[in-house]
């Protein structure tokens, strides 16, 4: 498998999301529609066709040899990503195929999947792929990026149309996001003449999600160094610097707490307990006897 | 006679910071409320929405955050409801 390395960690810790562009190839997207897709014209009719897998099954056993599921998440980019994520032995949550229909009025509101997750830093994955060419015309998956630390229960920011900085899906055939359990999300409306499917598999982890990733580009005291406040990232695996970023969408007084959040989500992946972003959780963690 | 409402997300509490965030619902219109099909804000600014003939009906409420939930940001934190009336079609 191939693990992520430091900085698709960092893209993950502050956007909530990674997007892993035409990773299925185009044989594997072909299957996958034959098999789960075609002349499917809603929901019901896709969901009818994947397989049964009870929640609390190892993802692999979820499916068998001859399911086109078990090429896909045993190819080598995706298993690596949710290696890296989750760590070894993740388990299915649940798996659904949407289908939206060609010509929509409307979109589906802004959400998160379930109820508020009490969870401190652990995280569930939520992987969708879409099959086939996503234009912006045909509505992929709206997301928020950073919106994952904010804890919201289900369609409570239904509210919220746009938002500065979001992210509207598109991508070749065999594009997957990776989304953190909780990032805001909604299936834009489709005003193609074209149906437009994706398939999501939410999983689970079964022990500690520290130090799965490819850890051989990073180092930890340089990343832990401190750095003049507010000073730019300077490269792409520049921890502090790409984790003190300000999403544009985000009012000042709660993008500091979202630092701190992710700070917290960094410890857990780096297992760096002394990390923080500039001085902001470990200020806060200052209490002399 | 017809509702629309503007609803802004701005950066602080200031009117006059930057929209962050943008709803519309039109009483005038059938068509449904559409999600993350826009890209720029209507205006930079609540203020600049002011001097363009939106009223303000409603500002969220300035208060301190409760001290078991001060490490977790909320959602938006400064919400501005604006409205302009248009006569209804005879």
């Amino acid at each position: 498998m191939k693990r992520l390395g430091v900085g698709e960690m960092i893209r993950f810790v502050r956007d909530g999301f990674l997007k892993l562009e035409g990773l299925l190839p185009e044989d594997l997207c072909d299957a996958f529609l034959a098999a789960y897709v075609a002349d499917c014209p809603d929901d019901r009719c896709g969901r009818a066709r994947l397989p049964v897998v009870p929640w609390g099954t190892p993802l692999t056993d979820a499916f068998d040899d001859n399911d086109v599921l078990s090429r896909v998440v045993s190819l080598p980019e995706l298993a690596g990503a949710i290696h890296s994520l989750l760590g070894p032995g993740c388990k299915v949550d649940h798996h659904v195929m949407h289908i939206r229909g060609p010509d929509q009025a409307a979109s589906q509101h802004l959400h998160c999947d379930a109820m508020i997750d009490a969870r401190d830093a652990a995280f569930d994955i939520q992987v969708m792929i879409y099959p086939q060419n996503v234009t912006r015309e045909m509505g992929g998956t709206l997301v928020i990026p950073g919106s994952h630390t904010r804890k919201v229960g289900e369609t409570s920011i239904a509210r919220y149309q746009n938002l500065a900085g979001q992210v509207q899906l598109t991508g070749p055939a065999g594009t997957v996001l990776i989304l953190h359990h909780n990032l805001w999300h909604a299936g834009r409306r489709n005003a193609s003449d074209s149906v437009r499917a994706m398939y999501k598999l939410r999983l689970n982890p079964t022990g500690s999600q520290t130090g799965h990733w490819d850890m051989s580009g990073y180092d930890a005291a340089r990343a832990r160094a401190p750095k003049p406040l507010h000073s730019p990232a300077t490269c792409k695996h520049d921890v502090q610097g790409q984790l003190s970023f300000f999403h544009p969408w985000a009012d000042i007084r709660s993008a500091h707490l979202d630092v701190i959040q992710r700070t917290r989500l960094w410890r857990l992946l780096s297992g760096d307990e002394e990390f923080s972003v500039h001085h902001f959780l470990s200020r806060l963690e200052n209490e002399p006897a | 006679m017809r509702q629309k409402l503007l609803i802004l997300y701005l950066q602080n509490s200031a009117l006059d910071s930057r929209v962050v965030g943008w709803t519309r619902y039109d009483g005038d219109t059938t068509a449904p409320p559409v999600s993350g099909d826009e890209d720029e804000p209507p205006y930079a600014t609540g203020l600049d929405a002011l001097r363009d003939g939106w009223r303000t009906i409603q500002f969220s409420a300035l208060e301190p955050r409760p001290g078991e939930l001060s490490y977790q940001p909320g959602w938006q934190s400064f919400e501005v409801i604006m409205e302009k009336i248009v006569e209804a079609p005879r």
